[in-house]
């Protein structure tokens, strides 16, 4: 069953929140990241105030203006949610372009797949991959994406090519001179084929530094299967009783 | 993109609902989202936080079911010159028609600054 957005916030404040969530749903988290220091620190998972996040990849953020600045970026999730008011507090960064999603039909457990990421630090360029995964574990996932650029210089319109192929956008930042730009989008696939995705524009300029990583979400197995391989057991008279396979304990 | 108001609005302290914006609905294209944007100048924020809440109508401005939003905070590092900008965009599902628009805002004290509403299918 394929994964559907049910609905997405997204921000630069202290927090983001989402109302009438679904229960079970996956909660996502794509953040883009600038610290005007220099700390090379991983981006830790955001707080909930209605749940725990983990991280589907946050990697170690990449130098910018020599060592003296960060430029990161990082997808977070929380999987079989509890319904109603969500709001997240991303890490309090100098410069943070969050999107907060809600799906449908995803794996209540587990869901995290594949990910992978790739930073180019202060040299002039118009593209950046985000690496390529793994095969998927399924042929049914949700796939997110995310760039993140800064220059020292800069522009205020970086001139991305939007969309990136393939993937339906979820929010775009132009100028990374005085912001930080960014890109997040999304898609669904229904073949277990490694992905990956290209962020391209035309702004280039000696000391640019750009992030991009991508991460995969295994959506709910069918119905009449568990989607994890736990065994059920046949019932036997109701009682569940009479060997290794069939003790009521587990589970 | 389409702007759905631009201009200059003085925020009360406190929570202030904004006047109701009909979303055109030759904006959502098929198989789309339609997500309605908030840009406000951050730098014109008072101390404190500051929330904004969009909330959408799905029944022709009669309810408005479903919301989201985010707080920012002053003082706050920016990077570069003026102006920097509050920004928020809210969205639904592909099969959602929005056919109305309206944000809150709550701020520790009044303040004057500009403000933009768009609409634009993702």
């Amino acid at each position: 069953m394929a994964i559907t957005k049910t609905q997405s916030v997204n921000g630069n404040g202290a927090t983001l929140t989402l109302n009438t969530v679904v229960a079970t749903a996956l909660l996502t988290m794509q953040d883009s990241i600038y610290r005007a220091t220099r700390t090379g620190a991983t981006e830790p998972v955001p707080t909930d105030t209605a749940g725990t996040w983990s991280a589907a990849i946050n990697p170690a953020a990449a130098a910018f203006i020599g060592t003296s600045h960060d430029v990161g970026t990082g997808i977070f999730f929380q999987a079989n949610v509890a319904s109603g008011t969500h709001t997240i507090t991303p890490e309090a960064n100098t410069i943070h372009h969050t999107t907060f999603s809600e799906w449908g039909s995803a794996a209540t457990s587990l869901p995290s797949d594949q990910s992978t990421s790739a930073s180019t630090s202060n040299t002039s360029h118009t593209s950046r991959t985000t690496g390529t995964t793994g095969a998927l574990a399924q042929a049914d996932e949700l796939v997110l994406i995310n760039h993140s650029m800064a220059a020292e210089n800069g522009t205020l319109d970086v001139t991305y090519t939007d969309p990136v192929s393939g993937f339906t956008t979820l929010q775009k930042v132009s100028n990374d001179t005085s912001d930080l730009a960014m890109f997040h989008a999304w898609k669904t696939v229904a073949a277990t084929t490694a992905v990956s995705a290209t962020f391209n524009w035309t702004a280039a300029e000696a000391n640019q530094t750009s992030f991009a990583c991508i991460a995969t979400f295994k959506g709910a197995a069918a119905a009449g299967g568990s989607g994890h391989g736990l065994f059920i057991p046949p019932l036997l008279n109701g009682l569940g009783s009479g060997g290794p396979f069939f003790n009521n304990q587990i589970g | 993109m389409t702007i759905l108001f631009q201009g200059n609005r003085t925020i009360p302290a406190g929570a202030n609902e904004s006047s109701v914006f009909p979303v055109p609905q030759n904006i959502k294209q098929p198989a789309q989202a339609l997500q309605v944007q908030l840009a406000l100048v951050w730098d014109d924020f008072p101390a404190g936080t500051t929330s904004i809440e969009i909330f959408l109508s799905l029944d022709g401005g009669v309810t408005f079911p479903r919301s989201a939003g985010g707080t920012w905070d002053m003082p706050h590092e920016f990077r570069g010159n003026q102006p920097h900008f509050a920004v928020v965009g809210f969205s639904l599902g592909a099969n959602d028609i929005v056919t109305h628009a309206k944000y809150v805002t709550n701020a520790p004290a009044q303040f004057t600054t500009q403000v933009t509403v768009s609409a634009v299918s993702v």
